[in-house]
């Protein structure tokens, strides 16, 4: 019995540090993330009023709109599209090269992931006007090209130039968590596929792509989602000519006239809820795979 | 003002380039030729007479666009009135409306354009302004006063005005430029491809197509409104950008040979801005004679404000033609103090007659843009247009 007291007192404590550990953290996260996202929600219920102002009166009538008319549909699809060729591109790029970091001697692989990394040093905007000097008309390429007696290009404001500027920021996404899918892979497995008669391709395909799939889907996902809501690099690089998701959501609630809060809110959640989907996908791969 | 929005963008941009000036030892910060610092003695003409000094504030917050008001006079006010002045910025109408909404902002006085000052008035958003505590208001070009935003001036007063047209670099049109074929005619602009960017704007741009067709920018038709569709369609494989935010710096740079431009960024590409870039002196600046638009932003004094008496000081202080005279050299957007024009120096003054100002030829073909639930639709027009 006084065990038993003892015990539950115990367990009481616990709990109570548990708790006391729990509370800023749960707190920031029910402040600065429920909280916000339960307006976002609410709003996206909402009627916009003749100036932009929110009219508290309940309408489906956003989330019809984003399902119905054309414009928003298409800037979905666009959006899906360009992540889906950002996705790969990365992947095609990133795959060979954390492959061939992996195979360095140790100390050649530290160096080559930090200058993977330096880029992190620059804040990303400050790069991606770094590339309107690249691809300007009078800018580098073109200078180069045109030293050379070459005509110019027109490289900047193309939407080849959103691809690129994407791609760009997104590949150090992709390299690192395939990397350390590859750091862990034993490589000696390749040559007994070698052994059993597999040629190099077949080994690839059956022993080290499967094998690292936990880091390919990580990465994916890494790159996947933030091109989604980009705007940013459409605006700088794309020459803010087409619209994507995250051009629109942003027009809609701080340039049109009058704004529109409630639209604007109804699209970011269909996103959020589209990428909360995909996620619960990838760890449900993720977890088969490691079982 | 839709106009002026500086995109978060722009602004990183501006800061590095701020940086490397810096590095490059030339940071003289604009506008400091006139002795800056508070103690010295004041600019004639700003008297602080008539002022009751026991029912001045200790603070003002003002609300302003960035780089909207020169810094040094801020100190020149603080030293006369022994107000400080706090100086928070917006980079767009709806978020500073947005700010003043949700009530117990803790701001004193906004610069809203406008259009925005009727949604403040209809919002109940501004307080009412005592002319005879603002003796200054007899400076103000009465063609500028009395808009239909607020018909009678009973809550705002003009600050900056802005005209938009089409800004082009001389060495590559040298007969000049007076219709908007020259952004619009496909058969024109295929010469420059590439190389002429129209303004991020949902207003701006159609606006433009709807003058060169005839119509006002305000034409809300659907038929008419069809047309412009197509016809900003058609522009849009041999724009170079939609740009609202380094038009300025693309013009200098000859990136674009020519542009929908407003007159302030014209004005910067030809001058410089110090400390970002270097001004090229082959830019011009017109209203083609179809026709452009004409903006303002204005200085309004937030209704829950309970500095009201010291918020007309400051008002009434920024009315000074002397002051605004300062202030426009400062900012390069046009004063709508026309007593205060005398005193621009002599180049910003060659720079207004060449046609950086409108004269009272040019001001016929102006139109403000009108905001309304008809005016909706251009949201609609622009997501189509941008989602070609």
């Amino acid at each position: 019995m006084a065990l038993n007291t003892l015990e539950r007192e115990r367990q009481r404590r616990e709990r109570r540090t548990l708790a006391a550990l729990l509370a800023p953290g749960l707190l920031w996260l029910t402040l600065f993330l429920a909280l916000p996202l339960m307006i976002i929600l609410a709003y996206s219920f909402m009627t916009n009023g003749p100036r932009g102002n929110i009219v508290w009166q309940f309408t489906l009538g956003n989330y019809i709109d984003l399902f119905t008319r054309s414009i928003y549909v298409n800037a979905y699809l666009r959006s899906i599209w360009i992540s889906i060729l950002t996705t790969l591109i990365c992947l095609l790029l990133g795959y060979p090269l954390a492959l061939f970091i992996v195979r360095q001697p140790p100390r050649w692989r530290t160096a080559l992931l930090f200058l993977v990394l330096i880029p992190f040093w620059t804040n990303f905007l400050v790069r991606i006007y770094a590339w309107q000097i690249l691809l300007a008309n009078n800018g580098l390429i073109n200078g180069a090209l045109s030293s050379l007696g070459l005509p110019p290009l027109t490289l900047l404001n193309t939407e080849g130039a959103t691809l690129l500027g994407l791609v760009y920021g997104e590949l150090p996404f992709m390299v690192l968590p395939i990397y350390a899918a590859l750091d862990r892979f034993d490589f000696t497995l390749m040559e007994a596929a070698a052994d059993l008669g597999a040629s190099k391709r077949r080994a690839f395909w059956r022993v080290m792509l499967p094998m690292t799939m936990p880091g390919v889907a990580a990465g994916s996902v890494l790159v996947f989602i933030p091109t989604i809501g980009q705007f940013v690099v459409s605006e700088l690089l794309g020459g803010a000519k087409v619209d994507y998701l995250g051009n629109l959501i942003q027009r809609l609630f701080l340039r049109s006239n009058p704004p529109n809060w409630p639209l604007g809110s109804a699209m970011a959640m269909a996103m959020m809820l589209a990428l909360l989907v995909l996620i619960l996908v990838y760890f449900r791969a993720t977890t088969e795979e490691n079982r | 003002m839709i106009l002026k929005q500086r995109s978060l963008a722009g602004l990183v941009l501006a800061l590095c380039m701020a940086l490397l000036a810096a590095c490059g030892g030339g940071t003289a910060s604009p506008g400091n030729e006139y002795g800056g610092g508070g103690a010295t003695t004041p600019a004639g003409g700003t008297s602080a007479e008539g002022v009751d000094r026991n029912r001045l504030s200790r603070e003002l917050y003002f609300y302003n666009w960035s780089d909207y008001i020169d810094p040094d006079l801020l100190a020149q006010f603080e030293a006369l009135y022994g107000v400080r002045v706090i100086v928070d910025t917006y980079d767009s109408n709806e978020d500073m409306i947005a700010k003043l909404r949700a009530g117990n902002s803790g701001y004193d006085v906004v610069a809203p354009s406008d259009y925005a000052v009727a949604i403040m008035a209809a919002e109940k958003l501004a307080a009412p302004l005592d002319a005879t505590l603002a003796p200054n208001l007899v400076h103000l070009d009465p063609d500028l006063l009395d808009q239909p935003f607020d018909p009678g001036n009973t809550i705002s007063v003009p600050y900056f005005y802005g005209i938009t047209g089409i800004a082009y670099n001389a060495r590559s049109f040298p007969e000049g430029i007076d219709s908007w074929a020259a952004l619009f005619d496909t058969s024109v602009i295929a010469a420059y491809r590439g190389k002429f960017s129209m303004l991020d704007d949902e207003r701006e741009t159609p606006g433009a197509a709807l003058r060169y067709l005839g119509h006002s920018l305000n034409e809300t038709d659907p038929a008419v409104l069809q047309q412009v569709e197509a016809l900003l369609i058609a522009q849009k494989p041999y724009l170079a950008a939609y740009n609202s935010a380094d038009v300025n710096r693309k013009l200098a740079s000859e990136e674009y040979v020519i542009a929908h431009a407003w007159s302030g960024s014209a004005l910067q590409a030809r001058s410089g801005l110090e400390g970002e870039f270097s001004g090229n002196p082959d830019i011009r600046f017109v209203i083609p004679r179809e026709g452009g638009m004409i903006w303002m932003d204005n200085l309004v004094i937030v209704a829950d404000s309970p500095n009201s008496y010291t918020a007309h000081v400051f008002i009434n202080f920024l009315l000074d033609p002397e002051v605004a005279a300062r202030n426009a050299e400062w900012t390069g957007f046009l004063t709508p103090n026309q007593d205060a024009l005398p005193l621009l120096s002599e180049e910003l003054q060659a720079l207004y007659a060449e046609g950086f100002a409108p004269d009272d030829e040019v001001r016929q073909r102006l139109e403000w843009a009108i905001r309304n639930e008809q005016t909706a639709v251009f949201t609609d027009l622009w997501t189509v247009v941008k989602g070609r």
